[in-house]
Formats: C-alpha cells, sequence, structure tokens
C-alpha cells in the first residue's frame, strides 16, 4: 500500500499508460460487457463497476446539502452560555484576520435533547429530532474560506481553487455506478435556482466530463434532450435509433478493430433506455399515499412569500431513495437557491431564515430517514447534511448571521455511521471548533472511507501528480463516527 | 481550548545525546527526517515553536531546537517512542498533553514521527543550519541530466536517402523492427476528407471532392493542403487547440464568474496568429513579453492576455495567497504549455519527479513578480488587467503629448511602455475619456523594479523563506538571465528575458513540445503522450529520433507551422488507410503505437456542431469579436443562482457561427459542446478526452439545434436535388458523408423516408406545445426572451404571453407556475359553443390549461381556463383575471403519454366540461365572463400535444386549428436529415 507521504512518487501513471497501450487489443465483448453507458471513455469503461478499496455494504450516498450555510447555533449546537451573554459585545474573527466587536445573539430556539443519544437539536426541527438516534452529528469543523464561491467549490471540491472534480465524481470515479440505465452521480437542484457558481460544484474538474454530475430536473425534462423537441412519439424515435444502427452496422462491418464505433452503437441503445428509466424514477405515482404525506407533498407551502413547504424538497428526497433503490453511487440535493434568504444565507435574520428553510427540510429528511430505515435501505445508504460552512454567534443588521468557516455542525445518517453520536465541540459561543477538530479534508475523506474507499489511495494522475480528493496533506476518517 | 499543561518531566536524565553521532552518519535516516519530519514541524509546529514564538521554551525549527527539547525536558526519547513526549503529545493519548492543540496529525504523520523516534531520531548535526525551511540539499543528479527531455536535439540522426520524408523513415524503421509495415494508402476520398478535418475541422463540398478524386496530377494532393492553409477557417481550427492549452475563457470562475472584458482579444490574437503562420518563437515571445519586446506591436500586446486567462477570485479568502495563486497559473500554464514541464509541482515543495527544487519554481515565479494583479477595474490607462491596443512607443508618445511634454525617451532605450514608475502617475496624464485607443486584456507591470520575490515554505504567503533571483531551472541551463531594464522603464524586462531563453533554438523542450502537439492533432496522439509533460512522469517518446528530427525542421523552416503541417501530412505514414484490420498488426502492436494505421478519430465538440452548420448551408463565417451567446435552455439556465445573469440572446444569423466564437462562461458550459468533451477552461487541457455516452446521443436525437439544423438541411436538399426522394438521399450524403449513398443505403433511407411520412401524417393536425423557460430568472435576463421563448409552440397563428412572474427579489423573478406563460390562437374568436381536442401529456407536465373566452391582459390573461393536473388526477374550472378564482374541481384519470378526448362547452353563463364524452364538470359561474374570447393553451413542466383543436361556435361549422406544420413528406425529409447526422460516420474521421 501506497502511504499519504509518497503521493507525489506515483507508479500508478506507469500503470496508467500500460493500460491506455493495451486498449486495441481487448476483446469488444469485454469492453461492452456490463459497463456504465452513461458514461463510457472510448479507451476504456470509466464507470465499469468497481471493487471498493475494503467490503462494505454502504452502496449509495444522499449529499443533502444546505446551501447558504445553516446556523449551527439554533440547530444542532446548543450554546447556553451564548444565550447567557446575549447583547454583550465581543471581539471575533468575521472575516479572514479581521477581528471586530460584534453583539453576541443568542438563538431563539427551544433546546430539548433527544432520543436516548440525547442529541442536542432545537426547536426548529422537531421531526428530525425524532431521528436522533439515527444521527452522527459532528460540531467540529472548519474550512477555509469566508465566501461562498470557494467555500461552496471547496466542500464539493477539497479546494477553494476551481477546476478539481467533485467528490461525486470521485466516488464515481472510484465505484463505478450499478445502473447502466442512469447516470451514477445525479444533482437535483432547487426551484428557486441553482447555488452560486453553478455546475462547478458538480464538475469532474480535470476528469473525463463522463464523471460529471448529470442535473436531474424534478421539474421540466429530468435529463437535457431526453424528449424530442419535436414532439416526436416513442414509436418514432425508436425508428429512428433503429435505422440510424442500422446503417452505423454497415460501417463498423468495414472497420474492424474499432470498438468505439461498437461503443457509440450501444449508447443510442442506451439513451433508448433512458427515455424511460430516467422518467420511472422520477414517477411517484405508484408511491403510496402515506409515504408522500410522510414527505411532506401534500403540505402547503406557509407564511412567507419565499417559503414552498416541504413539498418539493421532499419530493426530491423521495426520488433520492427510488434512486438508491436503482442503484445510484452518488445523489446530491441542494436545498436552497439564488440569493440571501432563498437559501440559509441568513444575513438578514436568521429567525426569518430558519421560518423559511426548516419547515422546507424538516418533514422531508425525517421521512427520508424513517423510509430508508424501513425499507432496510439504511445501512446501505449514508445520508449526508450540511452547508458550505456555518455561521457567527454575533449579529448582523437586524438579526442576521454572517459566514463563518471556523467551526459548524454537520451530520451523517446510515452507512455505518454511529448513530446517536454528538462529535466535537464548538468554543462556548460556537463560534470556533476547539475540541476535535477536523477539517473538512476529514469530513470528505469520512464519506470516501465509508463508501469503501482508502481517502489516501483513490488518486486521479494529472499535471504531474497522482490527484486526490483529500489533497496533497492527506486525511483521516473521523474514527469517533464510524 | 485544551491547553498542554506543563509537567516535569522525570525523564529528563534521558536524553538523546547518545545517539547524536550515530544519527549524523545515518543518510538514509537524515533523508527521512527531511522528507517526512522537518516538513510536518514546519507545516504544524513552528508557529509555535519556533523562530517567533517559543511555547514551552522549545523550538522544533533546527536540529539543535528538537536536541535540546523545552522546559519539560527533552521531547524524545531516541528508540523509545513510548517514552517520548513528542509522540504522547501528538498521539492524544494525554488528556493533558495533546500536541498541536487545534489540529490533530493524521494518523500517517503520527505513524511517521514514530518511526522516527524508533530509528533514533536522525537528523542533521547540530551545527548545520537553522532551518526555516528544509535545507535539504538538492542534487540535480547525472541520471536526471541524462532525461531525454533535457537533452539537446540529437541533429545528427540518420534521416533516411534523397526524397524520403523523414517521417516515413523514422516510422518504416521502427515498424520494420516488428516485422510491420504502413498500411496502404487511404482512399483519395478518405484522404481529402481527413485533410479537411485535420486543417479546418470543416467537411470539404461534394465538389471539391469530385475534383480532387479526379484530379491526377502529382501535385494535387499538395495543393489541397496549400489551399486549406489558406483559408481563414485553418486558424479558428488550430487556434482552438492553442486556446485549450491556453485555458481561454471569457470569464472570471467562482461566486459571480463576471465578464473577463476582451478577453476575446486573445481568442482572436490566437486565431491570428496561425492564419499568418507567426514565426512560434515570436509567438511564444508575445506571449510572455508582447509588451516587453523592443518592436512591440498593438498585436503582441494583446498576445499578454495569455497571463490574464487564469481564474480570477474577486472575493478571495486570503488575499495574499490569491496573489500567488494567480501567478503559480501563469507559471503552471507556462510551463505545461511552451516547456511540457509542470513546474506547480515544486510550488510547495522539490518537485517528486523532476530536477526542480522548490527554489527554483519561486526563481522562474520571480520573472512574473512584476506583474500588477489582475483586478475588476474596467480598462483604462491605469487599470492593471488592460492596456491600450497600440505600439507601446505610440501610447508612450501620445501621453507624453498630453502631458505637453517634450519627446519621450527614444525607443532605443528598451523596455517601452506607456507609464514609468520615475514619472508618477498624474490625473492629466491619464484621460481615458479621449483617450484615442482601443484596449486590451494585457499584463501591466507597474515599474522597473518589482518586489522581492522569496520562497514561500510549503506553498503558504504567510511563510516567506529565503529571497531568490529570476533564474532558469539549473537541469537545462547554466546560462544566467540577460535582464536588462531602462532607467525609467514601465517594466522589469524580466519576462523577456525568459521569453527569449524560452524561445531560442537551444532550449531543448520549447520546439518538441510544439512538434509533438501538432503530431497529437493529426495522429490523435503525441510521439509524447504526455503533450503537456515531458518530464519524468510523463510518457517517453515513442519515436525518440522522429521528434527531434521533427523539431529541428521547425527550428531549420524559421519555426513555421504552415511547414510542419505540410511535412507530416506529406509524409506516407499520414497518407496510409485507417483500416485497423491486419492481424500481424494488432499481434505486434495493439495500441498502434508504431503507426502501422492511421487512427480513426472521433471529431471535437466544435468540429461536430461547425461540421453542422457547414452542411446544411447554415454555417456564418463571421470572425472576430466578443462572441455569441448559444441559445440555452430554461432547463439549463435553471442550474444558475440568477438564471440567465450576463447572458445574453444572440440572433440566429449570429448563432449560425463557428464554435469557436461561442462565448466562454466558465460556470456555463454550453451543453452542446461539453457533451462532447469540451475542455475544462481552468487549467492547460493536453488532450481533449473522447467519451462515448449516451448524453451524446440523446443530444444529435433531439436537442433544438439538431432540429433547427435539420430543417435548414431540408431546405438545402429542396433547393439543390428537388423534390425526388433518391436525388434528396444522394445528395445528403454527399453533403454530409462526401459519397453517394449505395444501394442497400438508398434503400434503408428510402423506406425511413416512407415510413416517416405516414407517421407525420398521422399527425399532420397535431399541435405542440413546451415551455422553454426556468422557473427563475435574473431580471437583466427576462426581458431579453421574447415570450415564444417562454412556451414554445406552432410559429404562426399564436400569440405568446410570459404569464405571471413575482416581483424581483434579489435580482431574480420567480414564476407563479399556476398562471405560466401561455398561447393564444389568432384564428377566430367563441362566445358560446364548444371547443374540443385529443390531449396528451408528457411526463414532466406539472400543469396544462386550455383558455376559452380568453383575452391577454399584458402578459397575463383573463378568460377561462380547464386546468389538467396529472400529478394529483384533477381537473379544475377556473376563472382567470388577476386573482384566479376555481369555479368546480373533480378526481380525473389523465395518463401520461396517451391521448385522451376533451371538450369544453359553453353558453352563457353555464361551462361544461367532458372528457371521454363523460361529463365530469359542469358550473355556472355567479361573476361571468360573458364575451367574445380568443381559445389558448398553457402548460409549465413538460410538454402538451393536441390533436385535432377544434372550435365549434354554436349554429356554425366546426373550424380545425391548423398545426402550421409543413406537409409530412417534408418533415419526413427533415428527420432523413437527423438521421444523416446521427451516423457515426459523420462523427468519426477515417
Amino acid at each position: 500500500m501506497k502511504s499519504r507521504n509518497s503521493l507525489c512518487t506515483g507508479t500508478r501513471r506507469q500503470f496508467l499508460w500500460q493500460a491506455g497501450a493495451g486498449f486495441a487489443g481487448v476483446a469488444l465483448s469485454a469492453l461492452l460487457d456490463g459497463d456504465g453507458f452513461f458514461a463510457r471513455a472510448a479507451e476504456a469503461p470509466p464507470l465499469a463497476p468497481k471493487p471498493p478499496h475494503r467490503p462494505v455494504r454502504v452502496k449509495s450516498c444522499i449529499f443533502l446539502f444546505m446551501y447558504g450555510g445553516p446556523s449551527q447555533m439554533d440547530l444542532f449546537d446548543y450554546k447556553p452560555e451564548l444565550q447567557k451573554r446575549d447583547g454583550q459585545t465581543v471581539n471575533l474573527e468575521l472575516r479572514r484576520k479581521d477581528v471586530k466587536p460584534g453583539v453576541l445573539l443568542g438563538s431563539k430556539r427551544k433546546w430539548a435533547q433527544h432520543g436516548q443519544s440525547g442529541l442536542w437539536v432545537s426547536d426548529a426541527l422537531p421531526n428530525i429530532a425524532k431521528h436522533a438516534d439515527k444521527l452522527a452529528v459532528i460540531k467540529s469543523l472548519y474550512s477555509d474560506s469566508f465566501a461562498h464561491g470557494s467555500a461552496m467549490i471547496q466542500m464539493n471540491s477539497g479546494r477553494v481553487i476551481q477546476g478539481h472534480p467533485s467528490i461525486g465524481s470521485w466516488i464515481d470515479y472510484g465505484l463505478g455506478t450499478l445502473n447502466r440505465n442512469l447516470p451514477g452521480y445525479v444533482v437535483m437542484l432547487d426551484p428557486r435556482g441553482g447555488p452560486i457558481s453553478g455546475s462547478a460544484n458538480w464538475s469532474s474538474g480535470f476528469m473525463p466530463a463522463a464523471y460529471q454530475g448529470t442535473v436531474l430536473r424534478s421539474s421540466g425534462q429530468p435529463v437535457l434532450d431526453l424528449d424530442s423537441s419535436s414532439g416526436y412519439p416513442p414509436e418514432m424515435q425508436r425508428d429512428l435509433i433503429d435505422t440510424a444502427n442500422a446503417l452505423n452496422a454497415e460501417h463498423l462491418a468495414a472497420r474492424p478493430g474499432y470498438s468505439e464505433l461498437q461503443a457509440r452503437i450501444a449508447s443510442y441503445e442506451l439513451a433508448f433506455q433512458l427515455q424511460s428509466s430516467a422518467p420511472e424514477a422520477l414517477d411517484l405515482s405508484k408511491e403510496a399515499a402515506a409515504t408522500k404525506e410522510m414527505y411532506g407533498l401534500n403540505d402547503p407551502a406557509a407564511g412567507h412569500p419565499l417559503a414552498l413547504g416541504p413539498a418539493p424538497f421532499g419530493r426530491q428526497c423521495l426520488i433520492a431513495r427510488r434512486l438508491v433503490e436503482r442503484g445510484v453511487r452518488f445523489i446530491q440535493i441542494y436545498h436552497g437557491g439564488g440569493h440571501q434568504q432563498q437559501n440559509w444565507d441568513a444575513h438578514n435574520g436568521v429567525e426569518e431564515n430558519l421560518t423559511i428553510h426548516c419547515p422546507e427540510i424538516d418533514k422531508p429528511v425525517s421521512a427520508l430517514l424513517a423510509d430508508l430505515d424501513q425499507r432496510g435501505l439504511l445501512d446501505e445508504t449514508l445520508v449526508v447534511w450540511g452547508g458550505e460552512f456555518g455561521r457567527q454567534p454575533v449579529t448582523q443588521g437586524n438579526g442576521g448571521r454572517d459566514h463563518n468557516p471556523k467551526g459548524f455542525t454537520y451530520f451523517m445518517a446510515g452507512g455505518g455511521v454511529r448513530a446517536g453520536t454528538s462529535y466535537g465541540e464548538t468554543d462556548e459561543l460556537g463560534h470556533e471548533a476547539v475540541a476535535d477538530r477536523h477539517h473538512i479534508r476529514d469530513l470528505h475523506a469520512t464519506i470516501l472511507h465509508l463508501m469503501g474507499m482508502d481517502p489516501n489511495k483513490l488518486s486521479y494522475f494529472y499535471g504531474g501528480l497522482d490527484q486526490r480528493l483529500v489533497g496533497v496533506t492527506g486525511a483521516d476518517p473521523i474514527k469517533a463516527i464510524i | 481550548m485544551p491547553v498542554a499543561r506543563v509537567i516535569a518531566s522525570a525523564l529528563g536524565c534521558l536524553t538523546a545525546t547518545g545517539s547524536i553521532a550515530a544519527a549524523t552518519d545515518d543518510a538514509p535516516g537524515i533523508e527521512f527526517f527531511e522528507r517526512k519530519i522537518r516538513p510536518l514541524f514546519a507545516d504544524h509546529c513552528f508557529s509555535c515553536h519556533g523562530a517567533e514564538k517559543q511555547k514551552g521554551r522549545l523550538r522544533l525549527d533546527s536540529p539543535a531546537g528538537i536536541r535540546a527539547g523545552g522546559e519539560s525536558g527533552p521531547c524524545f526519547v531516541s528508540g523509545d517512542s513510548g517514552k517520548s513526549r513528542l509522540i504522547t503529545a501528538v498521539s492524544y493519548t494525554d488528556k493533558d498533553l495533546q500536541m498541536p492543540p487545534k489540529e490533530r496529525l493524521t494518523e500517517r504523520q503520527v505513524a511517521d514521527l514514530t518511526q522516527w523516534v524508533r530509528m533514533g531520531a536522525p537528523m542533521p548535526p547540530d551545527d548545520a543550519p537553522i532551518a526555516a525551511e528544509a535545507k535539504r540539499e538538492f542534487h540535480i543528479t547525472a541520471e536526471d541530466r541524462a532525461h531525454w527531455a533535457f537533452q539537446p536535439l540529437k541533429r545528427n540522426a540518420a534521416q533516411g536517402t534523397g526524397s524520403e520524408n523523414p517521417v516515413d523513415f523514422h516510422i518504416t524503421a521502427k515498424l520494420k523492427e516488428k516485422g510491420l509495415a504502413l498500411n496502404p494508402p487511404a482512399t483519395r476520398r478518405e484522404l481529402i476528407r481527413r485533410a479537411y478535418f485535420d486543417l479546418i475541422g470543416l467537411p470539404p463540398a461534394p465538389e471539391e471532392v469530385a475534383a480532387f478524386e479526379k484530379d491526377e496530377s502529382p501535385d494535387s494532393y499538395q495543393k489541397v493542403i496549400d489551399h486549406l492553409l489558406s483559408l481563414p477557417q485553418y486558424g479558428e481550427r488550430w487556434g482552438r487547440h492553442w486556446l485549450d492549452v491556453a485555458r481561454f475563457a471569457q470569464s472570471n470562475g467562482y461566486e459571480r464568474d463576471g465578464e473577463k472584458p476582451l478577453a476575446w482579444r486573445y481568442r482572436d490574437y490566437v486565431i491570428k496568429a496561425f492564419n499568418d503562420d507567426k514565426p512560434y518563437g515570436r509567438f511564444v515571445m508575445e506571449q510572455l513579453a508582447g509588451d516587453e519586446l523592443p518592436d512591440a506591436t498593438a498585436e503582441s500586446v494583446a498576445a499578454t492576455a495569455f497571463q490574464r486567462m487564469g481564474v480570477f477570485d474577486d472575493e478571495p479568502d486570503d488575499k495574499r495567497m490569491a496573489e500567488f495563486d494567480a501567478l503559480d497559473d501563469v507559471l503552471s500554464t507556462a510551463g505545461a504549455a511552451f516547456m511540457g514541464l509542470t513546474i506547480g509541482c515544486a510550488r510547495c515543495h522539490d518537485h517528486k519527479f523532476d530536477p526542480i527544487p522548490q527554489r527554483e519554481y519561486y526563481s522562474l515565479l520571480a520573472f512574473f513578480r512584476g506583474v500588477r494583479p489582475y483586478t475588476n477595474e474596467a480598462p483604462g490607462h491605469g487599470a492593471a488587467g488592460f492596456a491600450p491596443l497600440a505600439p507601446p512607443q505610440q501610447v508612450k508618445q501620445w501621453l507624453a503629448d498630453q502631458a505637453g511634454n517634450p519627446k519621450p525617451q527614444s525607443v532605443a532605450s528598451g523596455g517601452a511602455g506607456e507609464e514609468s514608475a520615475a514619472k508618477p502617475r498624474r490625473k492629466n496624464l491619464l484621460p481615458p475619456k479621449n483617450s484615442p485607443f482601443e484596449w486590451t486584456l494585457a499584463v501591466r507591470e507597474s515599474g522597473g523594479t518589482p518586489p522581492p520575490t522569496r520562497v514561500l515554505i510549503r506553498g503558504n504567503a504567510a511563510t516567506e523563506g529565503a529571497e531568490v533571483e529570476p533564474a532558469f531551472p539549473a537541469v537545462l541551463s547554466a546560462e544566467k538571465p540577460n535582464i536588462t531594464v531602462a532607467a525609467n522603464a514601465s517594466s522589469s524586462g524580466r519576462r523577456l528575458a525568459l521569453a527569449s531563453w524560452i524561445a531560442a533554438p537551444q532550449n531543448p523542450l520549447t520546439a518538441r513540445v510544439m512538434v509533438n502537439r501538432v503530431w497529437q492533432h493529426h495522429f490523435g496522439k503525441g510521439i509524447v503522450r504526455t503533450t503537456t509533460d515531458f518530464g519524468r512522469a510523463g510518457s517517453p517518446p515513442t519515436h525518440p529520433e522522429l521528434l527531434d528530427s521533427l523539431a529541428a525542421a521547425f527550428i531549420d523552416g524559421g519555426w513555421s507551422i504552415k511547414k510542419l503541417h505540410r511535412l507530416i501530412m506529406l509524409s506516407q505514414t499520414y497518407r496510409q488507410s485507417s483500416k485497423a484490420d491486419r492481424a500481424e498488426g494488432f499481434a505486434a502492436d495493439p495500441g498502434n503505437d508504431l503507426l502501422w494505421h492511421q487512427n480513426l478519430r472521433r471529431l471535437e465538440a466544435e468540429a461536430v456542431r461547425d461540421s453542422v452548420l457547414c452542411v446544411t448551408g447554415s454555417l456564418n463565417p463571421v470572425m472576430g469579436g466578443r462572441g455569441f451567446f448559444p441559445h440555452l435552455g430554461g432547463e439549463v439556465l435553471a442550474g444558475q443562482s440568477r438564471p440567465g445573469l450576463d447572458w445574453e440572446v444572440s440572433s440566429s444569423a449570429e448563432q449560425a457561427r463557428r464554435s469557436v466564437y461561442a462565448f466562454v462562461r466558465r460556470t456555463m458550459a454550453v451543453p452542446f459542446l461539453e457533451t462532447f468533451d469540451y475542455n475544462n477552461t481552468t487549467s492547460p487541457l493536453p488532450e481533449r478526452a473522447v467519451t462515448t455516452v449516451a448524453p451524446q446521443a440523446l443530444m444529435l436525437l433531439n436537442d433544438g439545434f439538431m432540429h433547427a439544423q435539420a430543417v435548414a438541411f431540408a431546405e438545402r436538399l429542396l433547393r439543390e436535388a428537388g423534390d425526388k426522394p433518391i436525388a434528396q438521399i444522394t445528395r445528403s450524403w454527399q453533403l454530409a458523408l462526401n459519397r453517394a449513398p449505395s444501394p442497400q443505403e438508398t434503400k434503408t433511407a428510402a423506406d425511413w423516408l416512407e415510413r416517416q411520412t405516414k407517421a407525420f401524417t398521422a399527425l399532420s393536425s397535431r399541435l405542440a406545445f413546451r415551455p422553454d423557460v426556468a422557473a427563475a430568472l435574473a431580471t437583466d435576463y427576462f426581458p431579453k426572451l421574447s415570450p415564444s421563448q417562454f412556451l414554445t409552440g406552432p410559429a404562426e397563428g399564436w400569440n405568446y404571453y410570459r404569464g405571471h412572474w413575482a416581483p424581483p427579489y434579489e435580482g431574480i423573478r420567480v414564476v407563479d407556475r399556476e398562471i405560466g406563460p401561455f398561447a393564444l390562437w389568432q384564428g377566430g374568436m367563441l362566445k358560446d359553443g364548444a371547443v374540443s381536442a385529443k390531449v396528451t401529456l408528457s411526463s414532466p407536465v406539472e400543469l396544462a390549461g386550455l383558455l376559452f373566452r380568453a383575452s391577454a391582459q399584458g402578459d397575463e390573461v383573463r378568460g377561462y381556463e380547464v386546468v389538467l393536473d396529472p400529478r394529483r388526477q384533477k381537473i379544475t374550472l377556473r376563472r382567470d383575471g388577476p386573482k384566479p378564482v376555481e369555479l368546480a374541481s373533480a378526481a380525473a384519470r389523465l395518463p401520461i403519454g396517451e391521448p385522451f378526448p376533451l371538450t369544453v362547452e359553453c353558453g352563457d353563463t353555464r361551462v361544461q366540461v367532458r372528457l371521454h364524452d363523460t361529463v365530469i364538470l359542469e358550473t355556472v359561474d355567479p361573476e361571468p365572463i360573458v364575451a367574445e374570447g380568443r381559445i389558448g393553451v398553457r402548460t409549465w413542466g413538460g410538454a402538451v400535444w393536441l390533436d385535432s383543436l377544434t372550435l365549434h361556435p354554436e349554429g356554425a361549422a366546426g373550424i380545425a386549428v391548423p398545426s402550421g406544420d409543413p406537409p409530412p413528406a417534408r418533415q419526413a425529409l427533415q428527420s432523413l436529415c437527423l438521421l444523416v447526422f446521427n451516423l457515426n460516420e459523420f462523427l468519426y474521421v477515417d
């Protein structure tokens, strides 16, 4: 096994070149045998299922991305000292190396311990609180950027610099797909819009585009160009594919030895299958009424003009469960879109923000955990919840909170995590992680580890370097929550 | 915060001194210390136990300090990790002694430290210099120097005899060793297509193919090459290859991803440089130092925008780090692009493969140190990122004239430029308003003396090490940079010194790297597969002598890329068939490394799109400028946080331009190009991936662009081949594939036309409506879209409306999906009577509506609407107006994808809705709209299709609403066109 510190001394690349050089001799049948069609390089089948580094039960990951940065001290990170000192002025680092006085803002939420584990959850998330014993809450994460753009990119790709593969791409690359008829890495967006930096967040960076996230739309066509823009019925599309491939077969017959031509013929067949498999995955009509009710699909949008209620996110969570059942590896759902109060970016009032967004996720997330559990899928599915950073204990403007990458909370559930765990601490005000601090590299390492991969071994040779999600520093899984 | 309590050590007597002598002789042990332990201390311990602070009176930044220990005693017991405080501290086993206090080391790091203590804590002697940085002596070994790419070109290698092309000489020599030979030549048709796609990225016209097939003169092929090299499309094709390496984009990336103004001038510069066959050495010099050249021109100033192409974070978390990230981007890109070196690997530590110590990274960085960091300023005389598009001397003269000064320093003074450090900028020197110049993105320095460059320990801008001067990598050159700087120069002249060194014929890398890149685009892969890494981590050349021979010919030919094309393309190796059907070839060389056949290649994204436009006759040849904005459907825009922000709507003529002119926005890749493996736009791309994935098939089958092009292609076929199917088929094959169809193909295509004609006849009364807009739109984009781009449907006879959208919040408008975009038919009015249709809902439909007695009120509607809700399986009758009112609703079976008949009947205040001829709703409106109105359609989420939409005014004959589609035979021809674009033969070049 290669040690972490020899990361720049790779020998992997030799293997790569040999593999590349040997390709044309590989039998066609081997190339086309059961590999992922959604993305297949002509040179090798990139999404063919690959064995994990260690045997695990986990097959899929659902990453619930709370875009904007949810407020840890109003949801999971109970800070009685902060409540007590509400209104006092303290000096805190509010932007990088910018220490300023600020007025402490205690959480207005009511707090209680839940379940056997006694996890603290505020009354903003009453339904999720019921699943406290399923959660492993990490309260001591930190990252490197106070700004959304680079923080988002870092949470997704490990770097504050754009151009590196996102975590879903790494998982797709490392494990391949289990379902040839669906993409292995699916992204769903908030109806209010995408997150800032848009598709850079699910980019495959320097890896082939085959590994990038596919936006699966719960509104409109699920996949771009899935239907004919002219509205041809399916039988006409079938005829078009059959006729093209009849002609392609003649072309292929005159060019033996070029398996990419065969692969391309197959890609049309797979495209056709996708035209039914993608809508099928999104079709909730066969789901029980009680299930839809549980996810909040029947609940109206409440109160605030920007609030959507639980139905849209609930729909996406339910779709995520269906995708897990269909073997999709990595599903990332962005909750919150656009700007300011349209997402968790609570500069303009944290209470207002919680009022908008907590009801949107509370029932759906709780239903997802219950649903996965009752179907026996929770062990096979890692659920991750969190944003690009947390928020400050001091007030901004009129009861708002500013960005804070120095200490924030994530929770995980299922997938082999130690359920009912609270791990790590921020200081008494919730500003900075102080005990069991972990850089988000370790969060990434934990996700990869739980998915069966060695975060320090999973590498991709690019730019003269064995690149890794956890970077040159390397990282260890957070053992205490596994 | 847990604080390691100071505990007096009982182990004070057990010092490590006994092992020092042994340890200092321990070369592998010291190596271990330098490679693993010292960097670890530097990263995690120096801030408290280093030069600035010595917490617990412990210093870990020198062997002496480590050996001395702190106030609690020694930090290790040689050979016994269990008794070493250092190991206890980093293991976090003792609650009172945990180091580093804030961030636990990784297990691997703890293991390394433990191993190091067990080894006896080997370190250099105490009197070795105190290290703020790893002072491991970096030795360039003989083996390093012997690496093939660092050797001078071998010019004396055998070249073959007489007229033999050196390419063929070297290729056949290697083939012979394996008992192989070249393939037979490609056919004339294959050859001319190959040449066209390789040089201009477009297919030949059928007439050009025919002429070439007939022309038996010996130079017919050379004439084709010369012709292609003379076309402006050549620069568009080859310029694009270079733009991949240069990470070209027109936006900054990150959160706002704002436009980088005038970035397109660099794209236009590159295209022109290829068309002009600008000597490659000069091309290199201009991009690195176009402003510092003694004969600088407007063009060479624009070339320096190469250094401005990187991503730019306008809200960096750490400004100083961002400054060095930007410098790293330039240095790494220049290293990869010009020299095939992965210099960036040495930013934080010595290069692990190549003999480039970290110090040399910073010495190279020093060449760029004077460049002012890019900012978001608008172009102007004071802006760091922009310069007048004029020779610097002319600008200097103009500025001097403006100031009423006498003539400026003469040209001979060297580094030119309009501003100088000696003459501080005065307001009256900077009158951008009456400035006569156009502008370009460019680099600027602020004077002749750049700030000092220091090694950054572990690449961290906060930990500076020793100062370095500009220097070339020692393994490549012992030469000292010849930097001349004039007294009042506006720049340091450093980049010119670097550029001159890179572009010198003696540089072993420059020519090799470029000829390899040209080779790559003629054969699909380079002689060195890793085109941006010629170091030891790269792959060695398959044909080193050939590479050197080409590089030598390149230099000797005045760095002419066009000559290089001729040399390669005139070879038999290039001209051989791509058939890969010889068993002996597969057996001996399955990867075709030896080139026993030419490679079949798939067209790149741009060539696919451009070829479609070319074949349909739509291609707009206009060159240059800011570029056009490809149409992005609502589903694509929906991924942005402010959908459509800063995107534009370009005319259809603009959208028919070549893909190289498509606006390149970093967070909004054009799906058509991206799906076909477009470049990544953030770092130099060595080669495009070639993936074969289902979304490509979906794109070519279903995308609106393809359908519009199929319509244009059908029109062209009708113009050029008349209305006879066989002639149309033949012409379509000739235009798209440059050959006549075989009899079997003609039959397949004719049968297809016939089946399609029947299918379209069955659909001839069909109306299709489809929303094509994101649910949220940026307020600046909203008015740019015409209402018919919100909802697409029949082009004629219908008016389109945007529907109701919430007022802006944070620059975004969100649709009210209950009352979104709709269309009203302009062909007839109805008060009393009925409307009937067979309705088909596509699966994504959320809500669809049939409107009657309707009239538009601005973007909204007043009238009645039968609302179909397939998700809830419900039909509602609604009175639309400023506040829609539900009048009645009922559960109903609304299948997806299956047509169902729907009839609405209205008489005075009574409305009745029938589904499958069963009355499902019937009501009397207490506040009725009793007026003549239009009928209309609304849909949100997905497409709705209406067959036989008919108005039945009371007491009059029914009026069928026409589909507006062309006749079935024409639609069938359009789908034949679509079919041709989906053939492998269209996408792959033999």
